[in-house]
């Protein structure tokens, strides 16, 4: 175990001395708080850092070799000091977390598990809130990338920085920086001077506006609205459009429609459609529907446009997120930039940790699921000794389930 | 212009005056002292209008003057519920004024007072027509109560500005002064007060106690009690009565009346009582229904202000944060800590989710 780690220190270190260009120093670096994880223990997290410059940063990066390297969204007047009210706040970047852990993707059952650790009984996918046989919270779960899990993630972010953050929240698109967070999802930053005093509260309206959490059809959706219409208006109309044009009667049982509304969806179809793209446009027709399988429509196209991001990333106005260009402790993968107009090719597994090794040998020490990373499928089995490229082979190894034989 | 005193034009026409509260007690400033509490007086009772011979002071000195005096006055009594009153009347008048002038005078308020971005805009969207359109932060920046037709999710936004109606801008410029009348007067520093002021807030106190006043509002107290908001006076109480430590008959007042006063209900009280080593139960229970102002006097009890909380002992000078040096009295303490979310007090260890 001590070995595995001192080795997996030392690419990290190669890799602090070798690669730092790729470490992205935040704007206003002087007024930023530092947290970092280290090798020796990797439960206690060491706060209140500070540096001056970018060169102090590099050097005690290189030095020190973090093991989680985090900064503050937040700027502080006294970034270093122990207590929030010493620390005196003046102001916070809005961040989105968009991660895979809490999306439900169809490969999960085939990659991810969990295990209760009260009682030892376990399960393929994403962990129940609670176990089901004791009830107990303390549930472990082990969870891989893949590329399909990956996929979901990006399009989220596009969903979000292109319908919301630009269109609604009218960011530019320079002001928006996306980072892939080193494990599943990623991070989008905007530092803009205008964002910067948005409190809690306010920081909470912004993630109800994206995650459509209150929306009242009966209030937004007031006098027809037009699919050319931007906004919730236009989301709600292009989707209850498509919806109506695409309805099946599966979906619409499962939705709880009554066989009367359906027989009246499906021979009224046309009729309806016209109605919505007419202009002005004309809903009349669907307010044949009961309240209640209204709603339902309404929910069902609101919740295929609402972003999946994490609220208590966005709501925190005092919170650590990773430094981009630093290593992911658990994964071994970088922090680094995504453009948006790249992200769909983006594929973690191709960026470079070191110059000088492209490979390694790993041992296989127990049992992995068969992965889909980058283009490539991955499986193996326990005892096997295999050569693969060098941010696959330290990602099993960080992530604990094989060892490192040889760097090549 | 005296019918919205928040604009800054106000400000600096006192200091053209060269008037400070030091000169307080000169005839001068009398009747703007009455004046001053008798807008207070008006704030306290619900559906009440200011008296004929209020809105109707034609001499704008002495409209003017009274309201720094209101605010003094209420930041030394220190009542978070007195002073939340009165900034949501005074508000509300000038919200009522505001929307009776043009368009023009409204967007200039927003824009100068508050340095809001606001643009005009002529929309059709729906049913109705928006002339106004201010960008989301500035919208966000107001913070109240989100009634669903307030919720961003549930506005119109255009390249990220918000589109408004000239009575929606008014009523965001009403929120807004509210805000800015309870900073003032949680934030206002009292060095030395005079006499005057003293009286004058007594005055105000006697008033409101002996009408049952406070009985007016009670539904507006916050309904569920947050631990993590109590001072660390009283924290330290709740833990000394867990404990089972004989509490003096001072700080079983203080006590029970600050959880009574923040939510906290008579059972759960009496339960908090439980350990002392005199405890019996009926008689615990009556105390505390009395302090309640559910028997007798049928008056609610207030906790006691710092000042009295020192005198009494009951100040923990070793556990007083920076909060503390701000606020007068424990329940502005609980206050301001739970309505602005704001953390004053020993940093916990870093949790794992803090961090992403
Ligand atoms: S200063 Fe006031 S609120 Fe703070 S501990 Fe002392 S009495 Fe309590
Ligand atoms: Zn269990
Ligand atoms: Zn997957």
């Amino acid at each position: 175990m001590e070995r595995r780690r001192s080795l997996i220190r030392r690419i990290f270190h190669e890799f602090y001395s070798e690669r730092y260009e790729l470490i992205e120093v935040p704007s206003d670096l002087p007024k930023r708080e530092f947290g970092f994880i280290f090798f020796k223990s990797p439960d206690i997290m060491v706060r209140h850092k500070a540096f001056n410059n970018s060169q102090e940063l590099l050097e005690f990066l290189k030095a020190n070799v973090p093991m989680h390297a985090y900064y503050s969204t937040a700027h502080y007047k006294w970034p270093e000091a122990r207590s929030m009210d010493e620390k005196m706040w003046l102001g916070a970047d809005l961040v989105f977390d968009i991660d895979v852990d809490h999306i439900p993707t169809p490969c999960k059952t085939a990659h991810d598990s969990w295990k209760c650790l009260d009682c030892n009984l376990g399960g393929k996918g994403m962990p129940p809130e609670t176990c089901p046989k004791c009830g107990s919270k303390r549930l472990e779960r082990d969870a891989w990338v893949c590329d399909i899990c990956l996929q979901k993630a990006k399009e989220e972010v596009l969903k979000l920085v292109e319908d919301f953050l630009v269109s609604d929240f009218g960011f530019r698109l320079n002001e928006i920086k996306v980072y892939f967070s080193g494990h599943r999802g990623f991070h989008v930053h905007i530092e803009s001077e205008k964002v910067q005093h948005l409190d809690s509260d306010a920081r909470r309206e912004i993630v109800d506006y994206i995650k459509g959490i209150g929306f009242r059809p009966s209030i937004s959706l007031n006098g027809d609205p037009d699919m050319s219409e931007t906004g919730w208006r236009g989301r709600m109309a292009r989707g209850v459009y498509k919806f109506i044009a695409d309805a099946n009667a599966d979906l619409l049982t499962e939705l709880g429609f009554k066989k009367r509304e359906i027989t009246f969806l499906v021979t009224n179809r046309e009729i309806i459609l016209r109605g919505l793209e007419s202009s002005p446009p004309y809903w009349g027709c669907l307010h044949k529907l009961s309240k209640r399988s209204l709603n339902a429509l309404f929910d069902f196209v609101k919740r295929s446009y609402a972003v999946d991001i994490d609220e208590r990333v966005t709501t925190d106005i005092k919170r650590l997120i990773r430094l981009p260009g630093s290593l992911h402790g658990k994964t071994g993968l970088p922090v680094v930039p995504v453009g948006i107009s790249d992200i769909e090719e983006f594929d973690p597994f191709s960026i470079e940790i070191l110059n000088s090794a492209s490979s390694l040998k790993l041992k296989i020490l127990r049992k992995i699921p068969t992965l889909k990373l980058g283009s490539r499928e991955y499986s193996f089995k326990v005892n096997e000794r295999v050569k693969v490229p060098f941010s696959v082979g330290l990602y099993m190894a960080c992530r604990g389930v094989a060892e490192i034989v040889n760097v090549m | 212009m005296s019918n919205t005193p928040f604009v800054k034009e106000m400000h600096a026409y006192l200091k053209l005056k060269g008037l400070s509260l030091a000169d307080i007690d000169s005839d001068y400033l009398k009747p703007a002292l009455e004046l001053a509490k008798a807008r207070i007086l008006c704030s306290c009772k619900r559906g009440s209008r200011y008296p004929d011979n209020l809105d109707n002071v034609t001499d704008l000195d002495l409209s003017l003057l009274s309201y720094p005096l209101a605010i003094a006055i209420l930041a030394y009594i220190g009542n978070p519920i007195l002073t939340r009153r009165f900034a949501v009347y005074e508000a509300r008048r000038a919200g009522r004024f505001l929307r009776w002038e043009p368009e023009e005078k409204v967007v200039s308020i927003a824009r100068g007072t508050f340095g809001w971005d606001i643009r005009r805009v002529r929309l059709t969207i729906g049913k109705r027509t928006y002339t106004l359109a201010i960008h989301f932060t500035d919208y966000l920046s107001v913070s109240f109560p989100r009634e669903p037709h307030w919720k961003l999710v549930n506005r119109i936004m255009l390249e990220g500005y918000v589109l408004l109606q000239k009575h929606e801008l008014a009523r965001l410029i009403e929120e807004r002064v509210r805000r800015n009348i309870m900073d003032k007067i949680e934030n206002a520093k009292l060095d030395a007060v005079p006499k005057a002021l003293e009286e004058a807030s007594l005055e105000i106190l006697r008033a409101v106690r002996s009408s049952g006043l406070t009985e007016t509002f009670p539904s507006e107290r916050m309904s569920s009690y947050s631990p993590q908001g109590y001072p660390p006076c009283i924290a330290k109480l709740v833990e000394d009565a867990t404990a089972g430590k004989n509490l003096s008959h001072t700080a079983r007042f203080a006590l029970a009346t600050f959880l009574l006063n923040v939510g906290m209900s008579v059972d759960e009280v009496v339960d908090l009582f439980r350990r002392m080593p005199d405890f019996r139960e009926e008689i615990t229970r009556y105390q505390v229904e009395h302090l309640a102002g559910l028997r007798g006097s049928k008056i609610k009890y207030s906790p006691p202000s710092c000042e009295n909380m020192r005198s009494a002992g009951l100040c923990p000078e070793e556990l007083k944060d920076a909060l503390c040096n701000r606020v007068r009295h424990p329940l502005m303490y609980y206050y301001l800590k739970i309505k602005r979310g704001i953390t004053y007090g020993k940093e916990k260890k870093p949790h794992k989710e803090d961090i992403s």
